[in-house]
């Protein structure tokens, strides 16, 4: 899937540590690191929202996409 | 309707309770028909395979009796554990399961069974009753209404 989580460039550009935003925003240290990595199905809106409050950013700025014509064939929640 | 944490706790320790005074019902009620049974003197193995038939009408009753005891732990556990949370699921499937095998028990191994030590008869005989069927059906059904809630809250967990 083409759709990134860029939280640590955030993290870096504000020079706050995960576990430090972790704690924050009520999410495991074992989220958090899901979250980063990008090994995760969604984000719901209320956990964008603490993470954009935290860092103080908007969405785009946790989130990049790359443009990839095989999304709209790809299998997902449309089909079901 | 959502209900209370507490009233979920109370209603499952009230079906404990119920499943406890129920099986002492059961118990009682089937060692008294245990003196009408029809023994034959001085035949022992008759006799054994008598009782033991007798003993395979509790199967059915017993696997109910322990879906409602996995009933009553769902509600309990219902009070602590998430929406559909592993503990809750367990019960549930416990439910499921002790629901068709209960069903099973007495559509075919009691009729089965009974025939075959009392009249030596080696086929297989199966007892369609109505209820026991539904019994069954029911019991699929949470089973896989309890798979299903797994798999959803595993594809939840995944959503941060």
């Amino acid at each position: 899937m083409p759709v990134k989580v860029t939280i640590d460039v955030m993290l870096t550009r504000k020079k706050l540590t995960a576990r430090d935003v972790a704690a924050r925003i009520g999410l495991s240290e074992t989220q958090m690191s899901l979250l980063r990595t990008g090994k995760i199905k969604g984000m719901r809106f209320d956990t964008l929202a603490r993470l954009c409050y935290v860092l103080d950013c908007k969405p785009g700025e946790l989130i990049d996409y790359d443009r990839d014509a095989a999304d709209l064939t790809a299998p997902g929640e449309a089909d079901v | 309707m959502r209900l209370s944490p507490e009233l979920r706790g109370h209603i499952g320790l009230g079906i404990k309770i119920l499943v406890g005074v129920l099986a002492l019902a059961l118990i009682g009620e089937k060692s008294g028909q245990l003196e009408h049974l029809d023994f034959t003197v001085g035949d022992a193995w008759a006799n054994v395979r008598v009782i033991f038939a007798f003993w395979l009408t509790i199967l059915a009753p017993g696997f109910y009796l322990c879906a409602l005891w996995a009933l009553g732990a769902f509600f309990t556990k219902s009070r602590s554990d998430h929406e559909f949370g592993p503990a809750m699921v367990k019960s549930l499937r416990e439910t499921g399961q002790d629901l068709l095998i209960g069903a099973a028990a007495a559509i075919l191994v009691e009729p089965v069974f009974s025939v075959w030590l009392i009249e030596g008869f080696r086929g297989v005989r199966v007892s369609l009753e109505i209820e026991d069927v539904t019994i069954a059906f029911i019991g699929a059904a949470i089973f896989l209404l309890a798979e299903t809630g797994k798999r959803l809250r595993v594809e939840l967990e995944q959503f941060v």
